[in-house]
């Protein structure tokens, strides 16, 4: 029988329903699982365990007298250092916010806690979200569970490491140009980015507003649509939350492909650089996908060469903007100077890391008198072609697979001093977020030992599709169920 | 693009973001080589290509216009670094 650590949400929730185990032993035994790997893995910023514990414990009282709040009560989550919580310090892996603690909560949280799940702690991040290896973290960086010398990807590479390493069922993360489906890739884990809006931002720390999202990472499609379930939904705290009813995501799964029409985008085959091992992991994925009654068709989105430019200057307008908040006012790290100008001055360059100011700078730049129109505006334009091939490749598949990355995960260190090198590693996963499509990334097979992800990409507010045929592709291949041989498993 | 020591200088104070000597090179170089990058753009014709606001057409949400919960002033100053009754402290702004 596997141990607790090793089951998904759904899993633990079916197992505490039989009496097998209680709420604390689950809780518990995912922090033996963080106190056995953490220290190398390094996913986790902070641990809530005995609040944890506690919470746990009135599960069981709860459960106990037929009180339960669901299904979920009492079962444990991890979060991304970037959603606020008064029960939760928030830094955003920064200097500059470092033991901020806010006075409300954001909603998925909210959502969680009130059916009734356990906050065990809050998982490390590339700094505001900027990064895609988890190295601009000012704590310290993560490492890959399947190799500790690589990176895990990022920005959410703390809640897929510790996913990945099985130290939690379930992690929420934010994606804003892959930052959910790249670490899930480079990790062997499920993640889900929903449509723009299909999940409240409120609460979310702002990085690039009209991009980012919040979304889940699992071991198992079936428990990404549970989570799904928990946290989509219309919130009056979020003007930009669509109001469309909640499906039952689960009543997707199990789930099928059969009569499908699977788009592959040409541009993301063809692409220079994709990695040998990437590229085979895919065909023998989407064989699978066509055994399995789906149909190929070959299509073209010929703006995919033009998306990483328009997507980094978006988000660095945006994140220049909305990074202009931390001051030394209101919250967090204050550094003291002569003037206010100069507190203002001596606070940012000594509280924000070196790619938050590169960005930061990028985004002053291209909103500047001048350059505007040539750069921002340019962007946006560019951003409307990118929807528009989208919409027109919709009229010929139901939903398109594409590789997640270009390759698995790199060498820690490998590309911190090449900012550009480090963006175009997001080639396959930015796009999406231009357009606001929902994607996951499911592990698809290896590139030598490491993890590759397929990405499969859907119309707005058809993640019942995307769940339906990740389920059918992870059911028959059952690649979700490879998990990494840490060495700390057995202490 | 070429990125002038002046331009720099001038995106820093815009941003509130100071450069020691040491990190300025690294800084200009890095902007350069992104904004080279992203010049790729002016490939496509976008003349006739409406920018994009808004990513559905979704209308503006209304509400009844009442008071709901309010955040109380001593939580909002609670993570201040420094502050004196109900109000935030900073360093003196008129001479």
């Amino acid at each position: 029988m596997s141990e607790l650590w090793q089951l998904g949400l759904g899993e633990l929730s079916a197992c505490v329903a039989r009496g097998e185990a209680s709420c604390v032993e689950v809780v518990r035994a995912s922090l033996d699982r963080v106190a056995a790997v953490d220290e190398q893995v390094g996913a986790f910023l902070l641990l809530r365990g005995e609040a944890a514990l506690r919470e746990a414990s009135e599960a069981d009282l709860a459960r106990a007298k037929g009180a339960e709040r669901g299904p979920f009560h009492g079962l444990p989550f991890a979060a991304k250092d970037n959603l606020v919580s008064p029960d939760l310090e928030t830094s955003c892996a920064s200097r500059i916010l470092r033991g901020m603690r806010a006075p409300y909560e954001a909603t998925v949280l909210t959502r969680l806690r009130e059916a009734g799940m356990v906050a065990i702690g809050t998982t490390n991040m590339d700094e505001f979200a900027m990064g895609s290896s988890c190295e601009n973290s000012s704590v310290r960086p993560t490492c890959n569970p399947w190799d500790l010398t690589r990176v895990p990807g990022g920005s959410s590479g703390g809640s897929a490491a510790a996913v990945a390493a099985r130290e939690v069922p379930v992690a929420l993360g934010s994606d804003t140009g892959g930052s959910i489906r790249q670490p899930a890739a480079l990790c062997g884990v499920v993640g889900l980015k929903p449509t723009y809006g299909r999940v409240s931002r409120y609460g979310l720390v702002a990085f690039a507003s009209s991009l980012d999202q919040v979304g889940a990472l699992t071991h198992s499609v079936s428990d990404a649509a549970l989570l799904l379930g928990l946290i989509a939904g219309n919130d009056p705290l979020d003007s930009t939350s669509l109001d469309a009813p909640v499906p039952d995501y689960t009543s997707e799964l199990p789930g099928s492909v059969a009569g499908l029409r699977v788009g592959l985008p040409r541009e993301f085959f063809v692409q220079e650089g994709l990695d040998l091992g990437t590229r085979e992991a895919l065909e023998a994925a989407l064989a699978t996908l066509e055994e399995l009654g789906a149909t190929p068709v070959e299509l073209s989105l010929p703006l995919t060469e033009y998306a990483v430019a328009a997507y980094y200057l978006i988000c660095t307008a945006e994140a220049s903007s909305n990074l202009s908040r931390y001051d030394g006012v209101k919250y967090g790290l204050r550094v003291p100077g002569e003037s206010l100008d100069e507190m203002y001055l001596n606070t940012r360059s000594s509280g924000f890391g070196a790619e938050v100011k590169r960005r930061i700078l990028l985004g002053t730049f291209v909103l500047s008198a001048g350059y505007y129109d040539a750069y921002y505006r340019k962007a946006q334009q560019v951003r409307t072609l990118v929807r528009r091939d989208f919409e027109a490749a919709f009229e010929h598949c139901d939903l398109i697979a594409t590789p997640t990355t270009p390759g698995p995960a790199w060498p820690l260190g490998e590309r911190v001093d090449d900012p550009l090198a480090m963006y175009l590693s997001d080639v396959f996963t930015v796009s999406v977020n231009l357009a606001g499509l929902p994607a996951l990334s499911v592990p698809c097979g290896r590139s030598g030992k490491l993890p590759v992800g397929l990405q499969l990409i859907g119309r707005p507010l058809d993640e019942p599709m995307l769940l339906r045929a990740a389920d059918a592709f992870l059911e028959q291949t059952g690649f979700h169920r490879d998990t990494p041989g840490l060495s700390g498993t057995t202490a | 693009m070429k990125i002038s020591q002046r331009l720099l200088d001038e995106l820093a104070t815009l941003a509130r973001l100071r450069f020691e000597d040491s990190e300025r090179e690294g800084m200009l170089r890095d902007l350069e080589a992104i904004l080279d990058y992203v010049g790729k753009l002016e490939e496509l014709d976008t003349q006739e290509v409406p920018p994009t606001t808004h990513l559905f057409d979704a209308a503006t949400p209304m509400r009844e216009d009442r008071v709901e919960r309010v955040l109380p002033v001593e939580e909002a100053l609670r993570n201040a670094p420094e502050h004196e009754g109900t109000a935030l402290v900073v360093p003196k702004v008129l001479e």
